[in-house]
């Protein structure tokens, strides 16, 4: 190499090692997944989803760490996810790079081929990083994770601190805890509830409100390879339904309806299932007087809490820039930072670290529930008691079917719990004929 | 006896109206309450909620999904009725090998649902780079068969090829025959098929939810979807979106509704 050569190399080497610090580039590896991206890095994701408060939350403290990031936000109703991706796939058209999957259609969601393995090459998820009652919910049969949950949904129960302590003698926790070790006890003074309010008064609003932890409690999964385990998993449900009917423990509202709705502001129901989007969505915008009284508490179920909704985001494999998406969905479901910014909105990420090192973001209270601290309760309490049940595929036929059977028998007294397993298991045959129903 | 024959008549009908009338005051009442309000079953009487309700739609993008819908709605009915005019003057007037044939196809392909063909219509418009724009929107109102069907029969009852002739023996050229004499004989066809295009246009979801996914781009039906989320719905919003979106066809109707009463006969040969 002649020596004009190499001054121009070095002189080359040192203007760009200038220019780089002048211009504060950070040197980057594009390959790399795990460390984070140049604060100016520019790029733009895009996404389809139905909950505007997390995605504005989330993105604006995202836009505060990398300000040149850009999101292009599609709302879509949770109830189309299946389809609308399924229509993608087959016409060739866009799908999101950051996908979302609502509970319901999961199993069916994560099925399609369009996930990126976030516990694969190069994203290298540990799973254990986010909390335990969660990873079923997260993988597909083949046991890709195609997605982490955008925050926590454990749910307890809801109680209302002047009907109890009217009806029960007594409003606190650990008392009403102590009254109601099991569904049977919860029965029998529901029975009583009823009897001194002259009718008015009831446990719950409807009977799908107790048979969302019924169901949920346990964490048995309703189908083992081709069987559908009915007898097994679902049998205690509808014996239950039965003697919540017979008792008058439940009102008659539908679960969603208007009137299901405005019974929060009420004075006729004592409990409700209350997962951490329950407060702001349910209660908050339905009783007003609660934000004066205070007059909510929130408790342990009667045989134990659940996992109740919730929302993955995942990576499409159609995504322009996955290396931009991952950091993405690290920051909003894994990073303290995201779960700084949910805590500005009373939700929790799906993630244990940033509660380990900043504890504090594990508290939040609401005027509703007076001084009680809610956040405490939900991760403290709820979360590593919760017995998840596996998701499987045909879940929501087995879920249709079950309130079918479940209104029929709230609507007729003369049926028992044997006539709606039967009805059941022909139903079930019926629609998912290539099982086995036990 | 007379007024007795009357009543029987008119009570009937005024609650059939009062049914019809129910769901509109409903809404509007609906969208002066804010959702806790609904849901408690106040929403009767009138309350003081419009303005918020209003802001945010507003907020919400609805007035570009407004003029999304009613440009859109208005060009779709505007192609629809120039195709669907001439193609029913070809098939009426002309005679040309293959007529009958290309006629049943028209008709069999009416018994297609479209949600059949929403798919291959997808892949034709991803191939031609159209996906996220208006235009697959509009187009698939191009080729309707429905409104060809529907003129073409009424071409065929009130265009006497009489005067077709006597157009052509005065040298009046084809596209002037047409211009001139055959769409002015089927204006109320054409006022018919005008409200019901622009009807179905304006309500259109399926279509647009799969073929836009640029918020910017969509229009009304998929806009009021946006004012729910995973847990909870804005029914004030909803309601004054509602309230709004009614509004283009209460008046096209008012306006339209002429051509069903009177126009029908309009267009008959002076003898």
């Amino acid at each position: 190499m002649t020596k004009r050569v190499k001054k121009a190399a070095v002189l080359g080497l040192s203007a760009a090692m200038a220019m780089s610090v002048m211009g504060g580039i950070t040197v980057f590896a594009e390959d790399d997944y795990s460390g984070g991206l140049p604060s100016d890095y520019e790029g733009t994701l895009t996404m389809w989803g139905w909950d505007d408060t997390w995605f504005e939350c989330v993105t604006k403290a995202f836009n505060e760490k990398y300000p040149n990031v850009k999101f292009e936000y599609t709302p879509m109703a949770n109830g189309d996810t299946l389809q609308k991706y399924q229509t993608a796939i087959a016409a060739g058209t866009e799908l999101p790079d950051i996908a979302w999957s609502i509970i319901d259609s999961r199993a069916k969601v994560y099925e399609l081929d369009m996930w990126e393995d976030l516990s694969a090459e190069p994203y290298n998820l540990d799973i254990n990083e986010v909390y335990e009652y969660l990873h079923s919910k997260m993988v597909n049969s083949k046991g890709a994770v195609c997605g982490i949950e955008q925050c926590l949904s454990p749910a307890g129960f809801a109680y209302r601190k002047d009907l109890a302590l009217e009806y029960l003698g007594t409003d606190n926790r650990e008392e009403l805890e102590a009254m109601f070790p099991t569904w049977e006890a919860f029965i029998e003074k529901g029975a009583e509830v009823y009897e001194k309010s002259g009718g008015t008064v009831y446990m719950l609003q409807g009977i799908a409100d107790a048979q969302q932890f019924i169901r949920e409690q346990g964490g048995k999964s309703w189908i083992e390879g081709d069987v559908i385990k009915a007898t097994d998993t679902l049998q205690k449900s509808l014996e239950l339904a039965c003697k919540l009917r017979d008792n008058n423990v439940c009102d008659k509202l539908e679960a969603w309806s208007p009137a299901w709705y405005a019974s929060f502001g009420e004075d006729n129901h004592i409990f409700a299932g209350c997962a951490t989007w329950s407060v702001p969505f349910n209660i908050v915008p339905n009783d007003p007087e609660g934000e004066k009284t205070g007059h909510w508490g929130l408790m342990n179920a009667p045989e134990g809490n659940i996992s109740w909704g919730g929302t993955t985001i995942g990576i499409s494999k159609t995504c322009k820039d996955k290396r931009l998406a991952w950091e993405f969905v690290k920051f909003a479901t894994l990073s303290t930072e995201g779960a700084q910014a949910l805590n500005t909105i009373g939700f929790f990420t799906s993630a244990k670290k940033p509660y380990e090192e900043k504890p504090e973001l594990a508290n939040w209270t609401s005027p509703w529930f007076g001084e009680q601290d809610l956040g405490e309760m939900f991760i403290g309490e709820i979360v590593p008691n919760i017995q998840a049940r596996p998701m499987n595929f045909d879940d929501n036929v087995i879920h249709e079917t079950l309130n079918l059977v479940t209104t029929a028998l709230n609507n007729d007294s003369g049926m028992t719990a044997e006539d709606a397993m039967n009805q059941l298991k022909e139903e079930l045959e019926m629609r998912l004929a290539d099982y086995t129903v036990e | 006896m007379k007024k007795l024959k009357k009543s029987l008549y008119i009570i009937p009908l005024a609650l059939v109206s009062l049914i019809s009338v129910i769901p509109f005051y409903f809404i509007i009442s609906m969208a002066t309450h804010d959702t806790g309000e609904i849901y408690r079953g106040e929403f009767l009487v009138f309350g003081t909620k419009l303005m918020s309700n209003l802001k945010t739609i507003i907020d919400g993008g609805f007035l570009r999904y407004y003029w999304n819908s009613l440009y859109t709605a208005l060009v779709s009915t505007v192609v629809c009725l120039a195709v669907s005019l001439m193609a029913s003057y070809a098939l009426t007037v002309y005679k040309f090998r293959m007529r009958g044939l290309i006629s049943g196809f028209i008709v069999t392909s009416m018994m297609i649902p479209g949600q059949i063909s929403l798919l291959g219509y997808t892949v034709e418009m991803r191939n031609l780079g159209l996906i996220n724009t208006h235009w697959p929107l509009i187009f698939t109102w191009a080729a309707s068969a429905y409104s060809v069907y529907f003129i073409s029969q009424f071409m065929k009852s009130s265009l006497p090829m009489e005067l077709v002739e006597s157009a052509r023996i005065d040298g009046c050229g084809e596209m002037r025959t047409f211009i001139n004499i055959a769409v002015p004989m089927v204006k109320p066809a054409i006022g018919t098929q005008f409200m019901l295009v622009f009807l179905w246009s304006w309500n259109n979801f399926l279509m647009p939810s799969t073929v836009l996914t640029d918020s910017r781009k969509f229009t009304i039906p998929l806009g009021i979807q946006t004012l729910a989320t995973a847990y909870t719905q804005d029914w004030g919003a909803r309601g004054a979106a509602l309230a709004i979106a009614v509004l283009p066809m209460l008046i096209i109707f008012a306006c339209g509704s002429k051509y069903f009463i009177k126009g029908l006969a309009a267009g008959a040969v002076k003898g």
